[in-house]
């Protein structure tokens, strides 16, 4: 049974797909950076050498930095979106040394080249040189994002005014690369590196403006998602349902999420990610959110009619990436939400726990018995305070696992849950030696 | 969302600032350097605008008709020879009047990098030197060589008249 199931499913998995494609793109971008910088000849200053060295490989850095974050649907629904977060926090900080490098480099090799001081040869070409000025303003952008975006600082940080910094980086972009089209060496070397820049930045412009921009704003004028209700789950949690046009055309799958933003006077400028807690029908749409910030308290407030502007659906927590035929759902709290939608949507045979402080804590729990008895699935709801321990350990450690779940190793494991408890039960899978390519989590906390 | 609105139309300012800013002597490139007597016969570049003037006004205003170590008035022009260096080709073209340089056209150059600057400096400091004996340029020492050289040949291949 295993062998026929198994036969079914693609040959290549789809986030080892993507990540490969990924990997060879940058791969080959730097090998041809490299030759470009070899064909446009070596200074006779080393530092200066160096110097654009770095330069080159921060200017290909910047393009696939905005890669990263342009949101391509089929990039996303392989990697997900959490990963492709923290892929662009290390990019990030590529760009960030990167572009220090060929800032001091360059400087302190013109500097001894003109044996100059290096702040008097810095003023210098920025009042002499075509672009400099640009640079070392759109570097001191990138320096300013780069630290509202350190943990300390985003910690304190709401999310909009982190986000509305973070957009400076466009600006910061569009003055660097006009500086390297205004003094780059390579740039300006031949014909060939002139078309790879071009090609290389308009490809990623084009790419941030597809996924960004004109992606969302076509969906939501073909859709048109409005409140249909709003359901209150428990004291702190509420469903919002929504409906809107042509929803059998939304390519939307069970477990994903969408950034929400209702379209009232005073918070049209939020945007929340709230994962989708039912499989989208292609009638209607429900989220489920609890009461963690001020934006989704609001939300019980929200009238109905109230138009809905969606961005999504994002996130690869979703059946593609299942490679067994059977499956195991653990949910943590309001992490219930894509888990409830996965049930509907995941085949086999499927075990559901679901860890909540008390009975009180567990929403959605009716319908999701209603909808095991339906289809066979066995939900267990596990209570307890956090750090409760049994005769066999924690609630969620290795030992409990595999008493409730013998077959675990056969089964993909869907996870999703606040961080601490995610990543107690993914330890305890590498534990019980649960192949990595069955586990599927969604660090829910990095959504945004 | 005033703030908003407050610190959104600030950072549009600073960014037009920021793009409009013309460096110095970079937009006032000018591919001839050229002293005030304008009969020059050769130049196929364009002749530059007034404004770009001053950069070479440290050359002597009198006309050579009064300098008086000269014999012959004639204008003469003469090329220099094609100099390359991996920045680019450097060539230029020297109107003489007399012995003295009334023009130095650029009829070949690099058109990026550090030889954007380095050019008018060069032909600024051979205009008021009125040899090829001039300081090299800082950061482009190649392209200030490549144009040493082929205002050298030029001065060569007047005297060989």
């Amino acid at each position: 049974m295993t062998q026929t199931a198994e036969a079914t499913r693609s040959a290549i998995r789809p986030r080892i797909a993507a990540k490969s494609g990924l990997f060879l793109f940058l791969g080959a971008n730097v090998a041809a950076v490299t030759v470009l910088f070899a064909q446009a000849g070596v200074s006779q200053n080393v530092l200066i050498t160096i110097g654009r060295l770095a330069g080159m490989y921060g200017a290909l850095a910047m393009a696939f930095q905005l890669l990263l974050v342009a949101r391509l649907p089929w990039l996303d629904r392989r990697i997900g979106m959490d990963r492709l977060t923290t892929w662009h926090r290390w990019t990030g900080f590529t760009i960030l040394w990167t572009l220090l490098g060929h800032l001091v480099f360059i400087t302190f090799g013109y500097a001894e080249v003109s044996d100059k001081g290096v702040v008097d040869e810095l003023v210098e070409m920025a009042n002499q040189l075509e672009g400099i000025l640009r640079a070392l303003v759109a570097f001191a952008v990138i320096l300013i994002v780069g630290g509202a975006s350190a943990k300390f600082a985003r910690k304190r940080l709401a999310y909009e005014t982190w986000h509305f910094i973070h957009l400076y980086t466009y600006a910061a972009v569009l003055l660097a690369f006009t500086h390297q089209i205004a003094l780059g060496q390579s740039f300006a070397g031949s014909d060939t590196a002139k078309a790879y820049w071009w090609t290389l930045w308009l490809g990623a412009g084009a790419a941030v403006f597809a996924g960004r921009v004109a992606l969302p704003l076509w969906r939501n004028l073909r859709h048109q998602l409005r409140v249909t209700a709003v359901v209150s789950e428990a004291p702190d949690v509420v469903s919002v349902y929504m409906t809107g046009k042509h929803l059998d055309k939304m390519p939307a799958k069970a477990g994903q999420f969408f950034l929400w933003r209702f379209l009232t006077k005073d918070r049209w400028w939020q945007a929340n990610p709230f994962s989708l807690s039912a499989a989208p029908d292609g009638r209607g749409l429900r989220l489920t959110a609890k009461a963690l910030g001020d934006s989704s308290s609001g939300l019980r407030a929200l009238k109905v009619g109230t138009r809905v502007f969606a961005e999504g659906p994002y996130g690869a927590f979703t059946t593609i990436h299942q490679r067994r035929p059977n499956a195991l759902l653990v949910a943590g709290g309001v992490g219930i939400t894509p888990i409830r939608a996965l049930l509907e949507d995941i085949d086999g045979h499927v075990v559901v726990l679901y860890r909540v402080r008390n009975q009180a804590d567990a929403v959605l729990l009716p319908e999701l018995n209603e909808l095991a008895k339906a289809r066979g699935a066995m939900v267990s709801l596990l209570t307890g305070p956090d750090q409760a321990v049994g005769p066999r350990g924690v609630m969620l450690g290795p030992a409990n696992l595999h008493m409730m779940v013998p077959d675990v190793h056969e089964r993909d494991v869907f996870v999703c849950g606040p961080p601490g408890m995610t990543a107690a039960v993914l330890r305890s899978l590498r534990e019980l030696k649960v192949p990595s390519a069955q586990v599927h989590a969604e660090r829910f906390s990095l959504a945004a | 969302m005033k703030k908003t609105i407050f610190v959104v139309a600030l950072s549009i300012a600073g960014f037009i600032a920021v793009w409009r800013f013309e460096p110095g002597p970079v937009h006032n490139t000018s591919a001839i350097a050229q002293a005030p007597p304008a009969s020059v016969t050769a130049p196929s570049t364009s002749a530059p605008p007034p404004t770009a003037a001053p950069a070479t006004s440290a050359t002597p205003s009198s006309p050579p008709r009064t300098s008086t170590s000269d014999s012959a008035d004639t204008t003469v022009t003469t090329r220099g020879s094609a100099e390359s260096s991996r920045y680019g080709t450097v060539q230029v073209q020297v109107t003489f009047t007399g012995t003295r340089f009334t023009a130095i056209t650029l009829l070949q150059a690099p058109d990026s990098g550090r030889s954007l600057t380095a050019l008018p400096r060069l032909q600024e400091e051979a205009m008021q030197a009125q040899s090829a004996d001039i300081d090299t340029v800082t950061g482009a020492t190649e392209t200030s060589e490549s144009y040493k050289t082929s205002l050298q040949a030029a001065i060569d291949a007047r005297g060989n008249r």
